[in-house]
């Protein structure tokens, strides 16, 4: 940074209140912020909450003189609300808030049941199996013996 | 909170509707307040006031009575005004024909530092204005809420979020967003400006 950035911005808010004791000083910066972007750019950085505030400090206007008669008017066609939202103003009025909760839900709940299937009926098939061997089914071939034994092996190997 | 208001407020709830006339006197003045914050127009400050008590006179029975009325009637006056703000049109596309000289030559004197703080000038105080409402088009109306509520009515990022449902780093993400546009517009304002002094490029007529 140059140094006369650097002067620029020490003295920005001495400048911006105009408060800056040496009238050359003020002419300097003055210069300068009119041929440097850097500072330019800093000054609306440190001016924009002002240039923001500022109009807003005006007072607001007052209630016209048939703002209360005509609110009170108004409020006679009106009615006190229950003490709750129900369930369904609620879902109602923030309904797509919980779209992607509900969805989340109806994704583990899918997830969840498809695995329970899955497992139970690889059980069945697993039990039925050990039944027919147990009781002798004679329709049972060999080979499908032996394969349900070594299977068993190999997994209870695993275990 | 007010045992005056605390009275006013049972009366109401048990069906008294004259008892709810001082307590729309006695915070007309806030809600007024509020509501200028956001729009300038006076009838239409009227209006949004007129909903804003109307709505809480309809939803009293919701008012836990932990935090002062005057706080709970300020989340309603700021939500109207986000209402509001939401359904105007935002116009982003007209940014260059939007400006006046006039506009341009005000920012200018705002980054040199010659427009001051309390300036007594009431006629360049509405142009100021005018040119603040311009620039507030281009923001979206979460970021209009925030910039005025943090920078006008001072409230801090944790009171926004409160107020607006909000996370607080949501708060500061759209307070810097909005702060990042709003400069941006008002450095884009001075390029047009140096350009149209460089090439004296055609004035829009005020």
């Amino acid at each position: 940074m140059k140094n006369r950035c650097k002067r620029t911005r020490e003295k920005w808010d001495l400048y911006k209140n105009g408060t800056l004791p040496d009238i050359r000083e003020q002419q300097a910066v003055r210069e300068h912020l009119q041929t440097c972007s850097a500072c330019q750019a800093f000054a609306y950085g440190e001016s924009l909450s002002f240039f923001l505030e500022e109009p807003y400090r005006e007072s607001p206007p007052e209630p016209s003189p048939d703002f209360f008669a005509h609110l009170k008017s108004r409020l006679e066609t009106h009615d006190l609300q229950d003490q709750r939202a129900s369930f369904t103003e609620i879902v109602l009025a923030r309904g797509w808030k919980l779209v992607p909760a509900m969805a989340a839900i109806v994704i583990v709940l899918i997830s969840a049941i498809s695995y329970q299937y899955t497992s139970l009926s690889q059980l069945t098939a697993q039990s039925s199996l050990e039944e027919r061997i147990l009781f002798g089914d004679a329709a049972l071939e060999e080979s499908d013996i032996l394969a349900a034994i070594v299977g068993g092996e190999v997994s209870n190997g695993k275990q | 909170m007010n045992t005056d208001d605390r009275t006013f407020i049972a009366r109401c709830l048990s069906g008294d509707k004259e008892a709810f006339e001082p307590l729309v006197k006695r915070y007309s003045p806030r809600v007024f307040r509020i509501v200028h914050r956001f729009f300038s127009d006076r009838l239409l400050i009227e209006d949004i006031a007129q909903e804003v008590f109307l709505k809480a006179y309809t939803r009293l029975s919701t008012y836990r009575q932990e935090s002062p009325f005057e706080n709970w009637l300020s989340k309603i006056a700021v939500n109207m005004c986000y209402q509001h703000l939401r359904t105007q049109k935002r116009d982003r596309l007209s940014f260059e024909s939007d400006f006046t000289s006039q506009d341009i030559s005000l920012v200018r004197e705002i980054s040199l530092g010659t427009v001051r703080s309390g300036a007594g000038d009431p006629a360049k105080r509405v142009v100021l204005r005018n040119l603040v409402e311009k620039i507030m088009q281009h923001l979206s109306a979460k970021e209009k809420v925030v910039l005025v509520l943090s920078g006008v009515e001072g409230m801090s990022t944790q009171e926004i979020a409160a107020l607006m449902e909000m996370s607080p780093i949501n708060v500061k993400v759209i307070k810097f967003r909005a702060r990042k546009r709003a400069l941006n517009l008002l450095k884009g304002l001075s390029r047009k400006d140096i350009s149209e002094k460089r090439g004296g490029g055609h004035e829009k007529p005020m």
